[in-house]
């Protein structure tokens, strides 16, 4: 489904990411821990074409992501507030996503339904600009638009950060229900605890180089916190 | 205090990542600076000699009092279209040990130091060397001198006030700035002159213990705007609150049946009206509009200038918002890359965007049909041209433009206004039309060379498909360039 290729992304003489080989299925939850500047928004950013490796590719289904634009129609992504656009309202934001899906209306609204818990009624019908949300408001404005069209590639960086703590809980719930055999769902995460509950495999990155590739099991929260107490 | 601001702030302005593009820029503005500094220098030198000339018999020092007030009021229109007001961008010194009222201090003192209060400097010493301290005695000529510059001190402030009100009551600006209008207009036309009725008030004021009321004046200014800046000194002022309405604009629904390209223009067009700073913009264009009447009738025969008048009144829109074409996008443009949106279509609607608002104007200055059919004709041409070649290079250029804006932050007007370098930038592509047209006029085939242009400008527009696709490959390069200072 992803495969990095020999990535290397350097900032002048500081490595920000350094994969040999990596490769993602279809089907898994990967969440992506490491301190700050490990390169896990560097990883991503690559993976939405929004920085150029300084080598390698990386293939989206199979496609190098930076030539082909075909991983647009399947992948949904919300990195940071970049990702909004801050003059619309969010029920016309959430629109204008589905119609570059080809979604229709009707179908958008069956699907932001489910979302109502989460939204709390601060956000579906409010007569304001996304740009007067307050932040946890834009946040779950910017997860549930990269939701919309079915994607079968998700990417979230930092989802549960600036949440509160309730919806931190549906959050989790919601990529838990997301988990199927067509869908990849990348998370990053400080919160060790959230990321291990919500993945099947936790890779852990350390000055852009992948020092863990885990398969989830009972012992991996213990195994990270006992690995970030120690560094 | 003040001193290490003014120092950081320098820092902000050096480190600012798009500080080598507008490189090229700032060495143009300086030659402008220095041409018009000594053109002042030489008027200044030679002002007496002139007006007595001019006006022989009359006090050349009165005559030029006259002028001065005239010269205020064109001043202030001058200045509130290119004048860089400071502004409280100094949130993050807030919570730090320095008082507001050294912060708003520093604001002001910073308004200080600007080009539009120097010029006028290089006028009126040499003439107060020159004329004043001949002509009134060197105590008077004191005086005198004191008043001139607190009046240009005053004129400051006032187009401070001026720009921070802008933003909020834009109503009252109207006003102040048709007034002002009003009077120039008056005094071109002869019919009430208001500096020949000012200036026995204003060779009253250094003429005794009057000369008090200006500097009172300023002082009433100055401080009113300080106040002003110190209650202003939170971080939510200015911010609209969220309670505004929503503005709707209907009728854009239609472009929703025009695929991708519909439907980004859609969205365009809404940023384009829901800020502040993209409406002022759009607002601009129509005064390009009907500018060409500040320049009397005279024009109406010369080529040349129907030429560069057409460039402008139709490409007012594209000449202003194209110049920052991609970073009207900057604070979203992370959403362009990864949504589901070509980027040959994003590229396209930009395309169209800007081409198109030439179609737009040149219906709005259809009106000029009534005046003189030939304004109107040259307008079509230039149309055809702008649409065909001159967007084009604004899709090119500005791809390396990365200055980041924020179109939400409350004070648009003041962080990153129009300062004067953005009409400087417009002077080498209103040049382009003339490197095709002048050699057929030169030869006496003037319609030929609007033929040529329109010709031009019709392949442009016929190849834009070819032409896009060639911006492209560049853009896929361009935009890692563009998300890097855009996120920064």
């Amino acid at each position: 489904m992803i495969r990095l290729e020999n990535i290397k992304k350097t900032y002048g003489l500081k490595v920000a990411l350094d994969v040999a080989d990596l490769e993602i299925n279809a089907g898994q939850v990967v969440g992506l821990v490491g301190n700050n500047g490990a390169g896990k928004t560097t990883m991503f950013s690559i993976l939405l074409d929004l920085i150029n490796p300084n080598s390698g590719v990386a293939y989206s289904q199979g496609l190098p992501i930076a030539s082909s634009e075909h991983w647009k129609s399947y992948t949904g992504s919300y990195i940071s507030e970049n990702f909004l656009l801050e003059f619309l309202t969010p029920d016309e934001y959430f629109k204008f996503i589905s119609e570059l899906h080809h979604f229709s209306s009707s179908d958008l609204t069956n699907f932001l339904n489910q979302f109502d818990d989460l939204f709390n009624n601060e956000i579906r019908g409010v007569k304001k600009y996304i740009r007067d949300l307050s932040k946890g408001n834009q946040k779950k404005t910017g997860i549930v638009a990269a939701l919309i069209g079915e994607p079968e590639v998700i990417i979230l960086d930092e989802p549960f950060a600036n949440l509160d703590p309730t919806t931190q809980i549906r959050l989790k719930t919601t990529i838990k229900n997301l988990k199927s055999p067509d869908k990849t769902i990348l998370v990053s995460s400080h919160d060790l605890t959230h990321v291990t509950e919500v993945s099947d495999r936790i890779i852990l990155l350390e000055n852009g180089v992948v020092i863990k590739d885990l398969v989830k099991t009972e012992e991996t929260l213990k195994e990270l916190e006992s690995y970030f107490q120690v560094i | 205090m003040l001193w290490k601001l003014l120092k950081l702030e320098w820092l902000g302005f050096r480190r600012a990542p798009h500080w080598g593009q507008s490189m090229a820029v700032n060495v143009i503005m300086g030659f402008f600076a220095v041409y018009m500094l000594l053109t002042a220098l030489a008027l200044g030198f030679t002002g007496g000699y002139i007006l007595e000339e001019t006006f022989p018999g009359e006090n050349v020092i009165h005559k030029f009092n006259g002028f001065f007030v005239y010269y205020l009021l064109m001043d202030i229109w001058v200045r509130f279209l290119m004048q860089k007001f400071p502004s409280f961008s100094l949130s993050k010194y807030l919570t730090l040990n320095i008082k507001k009222s050294t912060l708003s201090r520093f604001l002001l003192t910073k308004s200080i130091f600007s080009f539009f209060n120097l010029l006028p400097l290089f006028v009126i010493v040499p003439f107060f060397f020159t004329n004043v301290v001949g002509g009134l005695g060197s105590s008077k000529a004191m005086l005198w001198l004191v008043t001139m510059v607190t009046f240009i001190f005053i004129n400051n402030f006032l187009s401070f006030w001026l720009d921070r009100t802008a933003n909020k009551q834009p109503l009252i600006v109207f006003l102040v700035l048709a007034t002002i209008s009003g009077l120039i207009y008056l005094e071109y036309k002869g019919i009430f002159s208001l500096s020949s009725y000012s200036a026995p008030i204003v060779n009253k004021l250094y003429g005794s213990i009057f000369f008090v009321l200006p500097i009172a004046g300023l002082a009433a200014i100055y401080y009113s705007l300080y106040k002003n800046l110190l209650s202003n000194a939170y971080l939510d002022a200015g911010a609209s609150g969220g309670n505004d309405s929503i503005s709707e604009i209907d009728g854009l629904d239609f472009l929703d049946n025009y695929g991708e390209v519909g439907k980004w223009l859609r969205i365009e067009s809404m940023l384009i009206w829901r800020n502040k700073k993209s409406r002022n913009y759009l607002f601009m264009s129509f005064i390009f509009l009907v500018y060409p009447f500040a320049f009397g009738m005279d024009w109406f025969d010369n080529i040349y200038l129907l030429i560069v008048f057409g460039l402008l009144m139709v490409g007012g829109f594209m000449l202003n918002y194209g110049q920052l074409l991609f970073s009207w996008n900057s604070t979203h443009f992370d959403f362009i890359i990864t949504q589901n949106l070509s980027l040959n279509n994003f590229l396209r609607s930009k395309y169209i965007l800007i081409a198109g608002s030439n179609l737009l104007f040149f219906v709005l200055s259809l009106p000029y049909l009534f005046l003189e059919p030939r304004i109107v004709l040259v307008n079509l041409v230039m149309m055809l041209f702008n649409a065909g070649t001159i967007a084009y290079f604004y899709l090119w250029f500005t791809m390396n433009n990365s200055k980041k804006m924020s179109l939400s932050k409350g004070n648009i007007f003041n962080q990153e206004g129009i300062s004067a370098a953005h009409y400087v930038i417009m002077i080498p592509i209103v040049a382009l039309p003339f490197l095709i047209f002048v050699p057929f006029k030169l030869m006496g085939h003037e319609y030929l060379g609007l033929l040529m242009l329109a010709l031009l400008g019709i392949l442009g527009i016929v190849f834009h498909k070819q032409i896009i696709d060639r911006a492209i490959e560049i853009f896929k390069y361009k935009k890692y360039f563009l998300h890097n200072n855009f996120t920064k």
